[in-house]
């Protein structure tokens, strides 16, 4: 699963730099942290999902998605979001 | 000046060459080699190695204050048997308690079809895990009952090759490589974590002077003696330890924590003989093994309860730490384990006593005591020196248990209760990461403990209906065979 979620990761990283480079944008500092910091969570939140429900603890891998994955996605929609608005105003 | 010009100088280039070359060289020299198995086995790595948030201490998490220690006046601790239990709660309560729960078995029973807890299939399931003795370990070897029909053969059911038998020294080495040889073949006869202790005064004075082993099967108790011989032996009334079996090693049984977090069911009753069949196997296995060697390993029998409480060297002999449920729980395998523990003349190096932050952890944890129905355990934050009835071996500072009531709820159930082990946090499995997370931290800090246990409530672990462990797809003997294993690709 790890295998997979790198190429994914990595990939996604890649693209995002390719879409700066295209773009000619660059992000902030702190819009890297709050993204990095997001998709961590999100990352966690994965493996203990997966990892709650084949320990049969189900109520264990919701409260993952409720807890710590949700705040990830926020995390990372907030980092969007202040790259996103500062572009459009430059 | 280009961007990636380098002001390297070819002089600086040689003398870094030589520095690294000096660096690999030095690192090669101090790197094990290993010519031969017998040099694997002899190697460091081959000892006790535990998980990294697991400190050696000098003294264990619980106190002790071996001047008030004593052994008990009766067989044991637990309250096991009716006529024990009997003794503190009347036998008025004993016989009420064990009818109501065979009334519950006769009740459940009926439920032919059902899979829930105390069914026809619980319950059938309860009484096949109980131990079946074709072998059994005996006190110094493994015993044969005579079977029905055709005479055993000797040379294949009870053969025994020894360096005696090969007309050959016995095994000698260091008490290290002992350890590592013994881990190795204990873990392939079934044993979980293991460690070993010295058979010093402290741990003479914790001894049952009499031991119940034998009452189970309804034989009369027997006493412990010393005695300056070559070899333990059985009396009608005595185990006989030779002074030269200075050693005692401790170990575990693993059992299934799924199975113990349906309790109270027949499942988790399943899951709690498993281990006294399972240590049957192991303990023969050893039995044979150490003879082989030149040795001997010592464990009451056929019960293998006796000689002194199991939690109390487990955790002098760095197995695990005292919980609130007054047992012993261990970094690798939580709480769902059985401990024994057997002598032996093999030498053996000391274990330290461990901290991975349990005992620490359940002063501020009531998990256990919060589920028990009876309520038996200890709700009181700190641990005291005062035992909570004459059931309880005193001299440590712990969290002692109202045996009796504990063991009336038992009886009273048709199974076996067990709730508190099934639900203690140390029982996660290791599939998720944050048990990981959680473990390092706790053994590190107790400031999140009351967090962590609120935690492990709020998001479910714990009780799981007896029902459900019918459609489970789990490893051998329901446990994982890989716990606290470093080798193979198999460790997590």
């Amino acid at each position: 699963m790890w295998f997979i979620i790198g190429i994914l990761v990595g990939a996604l990283v890649l693209g995002l730099v390719w879409l700066m480079k295209r773009n000619n944008f660059s992000l902030a500092w702190y819009e890297w942290l709050i993204g990095a910091i997001g998709a961590l969570m999100l990352l966690f939140t994965v493996q203990n999902y997966f990892g709650s429900l084949a320990e049969v603890e189900p109520k264990a891998a919701y409260m993952f998605l409720l807890v710590v994955g949700l705040p990830g996605l926020v995390l990372l929609a907030l980092a969007w979001q202040l790259a996103a608005r500062r572009v459009k105003k430059a | 000046m280009g961007k990636f010009h380098s002001s390297l100088s070819r002089r600086d280039f040689m003398k870094g060459l030589g520095l690294a070359g000096a660096g690999i060289g030095a690192v090669a020299a101090a790197a094990p080699v290993f010519h031969d198995l017998d040099e694997v086995a002899s190697a460091d790595s081959s000892v006790n190695k535990r998980p990294w948030w697991v400190r050696e201490v000098d003294k264990p998490t619980i106190e002790i204050d071996w001047s008030k220690t004593s052994s008990l006046p009766f067989p044991q601790e637990g309250c096991h048997l009716p006529p024990l239990l009997a003794e503190f709660v009347g036998w008025d309560r004993v016989n009420s308690a064990m009818a109501q729960g065979v009334a519950a078995l006769n009740a459940g029973a009926k439920k032919t079809g059902s899979k829930e807890a105390i069914s026809l299939l619980d319950t059938s399931m309860q009484e096949a895990a109980w131990p079946h003795f074709i072998a059994h370990a005996g006190w110094r070897e493994p015993v044969y009952p005579a079977l029905e029909g055709a005479a055993p053969i000797p040379e294949l059911v009870g053969q025994t090759y020894t360096h005696e038998s090969f007309g050959v020294p016995r095994w000698e080495s260091t008490p290290e490589e002992n350890f590592a040889l013994l881990k190795s073949a204990m873990r392939f006869f079934g044993a979980g974590q293991i460690a070993s202790i010295e058979l010093d005064a402290n741990v003479k004075s914790m001894f049952y002077p009499v031991d119940a082993s034998r009452m189970f099967f309804n034989g009369p108790p027997m006493a412990y003696g010393f005695e300056d011989c070559d070899n333990g032996y059985v009396t009608d009334t005595h185990f006989i330890i030779p002074n030269k079996a200075r050693w005692v090693v401790t170990y575990t049984t693993p059992m299934p924590k799924e199975m113990y977090r349906t309790a109270p069911s027949g499942v988790c009753y399943a899951a709690n003989m498993s281990r006294y069949r399972l240590n049957q196997e192991t303990m023969a296995c050893v039995q044979k093994f150490l003879l082989g060697l030149g040795y001997q390993g010592l464990q009451s029998a056929p019960w293998p309860n006796g000689i002194c409480p199991s939690p109390a060297v487990a955790t002098l002999s760095g197995l695990g730490e005292m919980d609130r449920i007054n047992q012993c729980v261990i970094p690798e395998e939580g709480a769902v384990v059985g401990i024994y523990k057997f002598i032996t003349d093999l030498p053996l190096p000391v274990s330290k006593p461990i901290d991975f932050g349990a005992f620490r952890f359940c002063h501020s944890c009531r998990k256990c005591a919060d589920t028990c129905p009876a309520k038996a355990i200890s709700f009181e934050e700190e641990p005291t020196w005062e035992p909570a009835g004459p059931w309880s071996t005193g001299g440590k500072k712990a969290y002692y248990k109202n045996e009796p009531e504990c063991k009336l709820y038992q009886h009273s159930t048709g199974a076996t209760c067990q709730i508190c082990t099934g639900v203690c946090v140390f029982n996660v499995n290791t599939k998720a990461m944050i048990h990981e997370i959680v473990k390092s931290t706790l053994s590190t800090t107790g400031i999140f403990n009351s967090f962590l246990w609120k935690a492990d409530v709020a998001f479910g672990y714990g009780h799981h209906d007896a029902a459900e462990w019918w459609d489970l797809d789990l490893p051998r003997y329901g446990f994982d065979t890989t716990m606290g294993v470093r080798d193979g690709g198999y460790g997590k």
